[in-house]
């Protein structure tokens, strides 16, 4: 069965400064939507939102046309949650906090036991689930964060940050888990590393000062910037120069004395040296944020 | 491959059971407490006659006296109790999760926590009070007074405390300022907070009908607190 989400004019104040405004989208299907902002654009707040954990000023929720923001009970039972920094306390295993929500979840004994073995060995827990949380590497705690959000099978995941602290490895680990669950359910991932976006998400969703500025498919934000990105190998003298005029979103080292740029330029108007290239998601991402 | 031993809703389990350290330090309080009662009661009685009716005699019946024991040291055990419950919850995140995972619009996990140390705090003071005035209680009235005097103090600091933790998301907060109230009451002789004072003998309460507007604001303003702290930390 197709799930669909969807979110209506989600409209947030903090001490009257707009923290969001007007946010819309919406999603069918099983399915990674990525949220892309930088630190400080709302992207938390909006997490907060989607799981009932702030009142939004308006708006509302729908996830199978159901509001979910009114219903609690529906709300835990139909969505997962990871937070940014997922804590519990220290003293308590992982195993009993995976019964816990469980339990919260209305499983059943038979239910819990299953779902709890499939979650240790998807996730690779079996080694640290019976002990102290607070023994537990940034790696194992992410782990226990997304198994414990998969508990019930819930149709929406959401999930903040999920790579910030990791060390590459994890990281890579981390990636491959989502795209995996990603397949079962809607999720929806905020970060503000764009390659966390470009390994697993089909939707993209850009979020600046509050507002959505893109909405739509990977390919669709590259195509926009299509034409527009250009690249050149300078001297270091002419680097002033190059930056006085254009907007530089990638650097690189050359060889000695040189130095390897991307720059915006929109029309056409461009030093001699440089020339079109096509773009990738973070230029992309970079040109959306720079507008 | 993991056998469960508990079928369960795990709301209390999970977050009491493995506080041993505070399970601990009340029980040896309570002991503490107890002994102490005995110790007064046996080796220096409070100066009570025998059958004495304490509903009808409240000054007589000595209950205008000062209860340090009860009105200040219980009220600040009970203060690091609270802080002792609740600081791991905001010192991490755990309180996101915890929250999230709350399905009524009330806090269970937060009110269920609170209730369980609040009144093993009551129940061990309380044994200390009757211990204390075993010879005077003449009847059901008698004890209710005890009861007045006794309880709404230890519940409102507790529901004080409890709600500036969720308010501010950080204990230090609610330590400093239950402390403050403690001590400044004490200090005072209850004259600062005048109905609100902690203290059942305060000058502003040697009146049978103050008294009682006193210990019920106390309760009424310690269900608010509680309420207000349940429903708030519905949210973050």
């Amino acid at each position: 069965m197709k799930n669909q989400l969807k979110v209506e004019n989600i409209s947030f104040n903090y001490l009257n400064k707009k923290i969001l405004s007007d946010i819309n989208f919406e999603y069918e299907d099983r399915g990674v939507i990525g949220l892309l902002g930088p630190n400080g654009s709302g992207k938390t707040t909006l997490m907060r939102i989607l799981v009932g954990l702030k009142t939004p000023k308006t708006g509302q929720v729908l996830l199978n046309n159901k509001s979910i923001l009114n219903n609690r009970e529906e709300l835990v039972n139909m969505v997962g949650y990871l937070p940014q920094n997922f804590e519990i306390y220290n003293y308590i295993s992982g195993l009993d906090f995976l019964s816990y929500v469980c339990d919260i979840k209305g499983l059943n004994n038979e239910e819990k036991k299953e779902k709890i073995d499939y979650l240790v060995e998807k996730f690779n827990l079996s080694s640290v689930i019976k002990k102290r949380f607070g023994s537990y590497s940034g790696g194992y705690k992410r782990r226990l964060g997304i198994a414990q959000a998969m508990i019930g099978n819930p149709q929406f995941i959401i999930i903040d940050e999920p790579t910030v602290g990791l060390d590459p490895e994890q990281r890579f680990e981390f990636r491959q888990y989502l795209a995996g669950i990603g397949k079962e359910s809607i999720i929806l991932i905020s970060t503000h590393i764009v390659e966390d976006i470009s390994f697993y998400c089909d939707k993209i969703i850009i979020l600046n000062q509050g507002k959505i500025t893109f909405d739509g498919y990977r390919d669709d934000l590259i195509e926009i910037v299509d034409g527009k990105i250009y690249e050149g190998i300078i001297n270091i003298e002419e680097y002033d120069k190059v930056k006085e005029n254009f907007r530089i979103i990638e650097q690189s080292g050359s060889e000695r004395g040189k130095v390897k740029l991307r720059v915006i330029c929109e029309d056409n108007n461009i030093s001699d040296g440089f020339t079109k290239v096509k773009p990738s998601l973070e230029n992309a991402y970079v040109y959306f944020q720079a507008r | 491959m993991y056998i469960f031993k508990r079928d369960k809703k795990l709301y209390l389990d999970i977050f009491y059971k493995k506080k041993c350290g505070l399970n601990s330090i009340i029980i040896a309080f309570g002991i503490a407490l107890i002994l102490l009662g005995v110790y007064y009661v046996k080796i220096n009685p409070l100066p009570l006659i025998h059958g004495i009716d304490i509903n009808e005699n409240y000054s007589n019946g000595d209950l205008l006296w000062s209860e340090p024991l009860l009105e200040r040291d219980v009220p600040i055990f009970m203060i690091i109790v609270i802080c002792f419950a609740f600081y791991e919850d905001y010192i991490g995140n755990a309180y996101e999760i915890l929250t999230f995972y709350n399905k009524e619009k009330f806090n269970v996990l937060i009110f269920s926590r609170w209730l369980v140390y609040t009144v093993m705090i009551l129940f061990i003071a309380l044994a200390n009070v009757f211990i204390q005035y075993i010879y005077s209680i003449g009847s059901i009235l008698d004890v209710l007074v005890l009861m007045m005097r006794f309880i709404p103090p230890i519940l409102f600091i507790s529901s004080l405390c409890l709600f500036i933790i969720v308010i501010f998301k950080n204990f230090i907060p609610a330590f400093v300022v239950s402390i403050i109230y403690v001590v400044l009451d004490q200090f005072s002789g209850g004259r600062l907070f005048k109905v609100f004072t902690l203290m059942g003998n305060s000058f502003f309460l040697e009146n049978k009908s103050l008294f009682y507007i006193n210990r019920l604001s106390l309760i009424i303003i310690s269900v608010i607190f509680v309420y207000f702290a349940c429903r708030t930390s519905t949210k973050i």
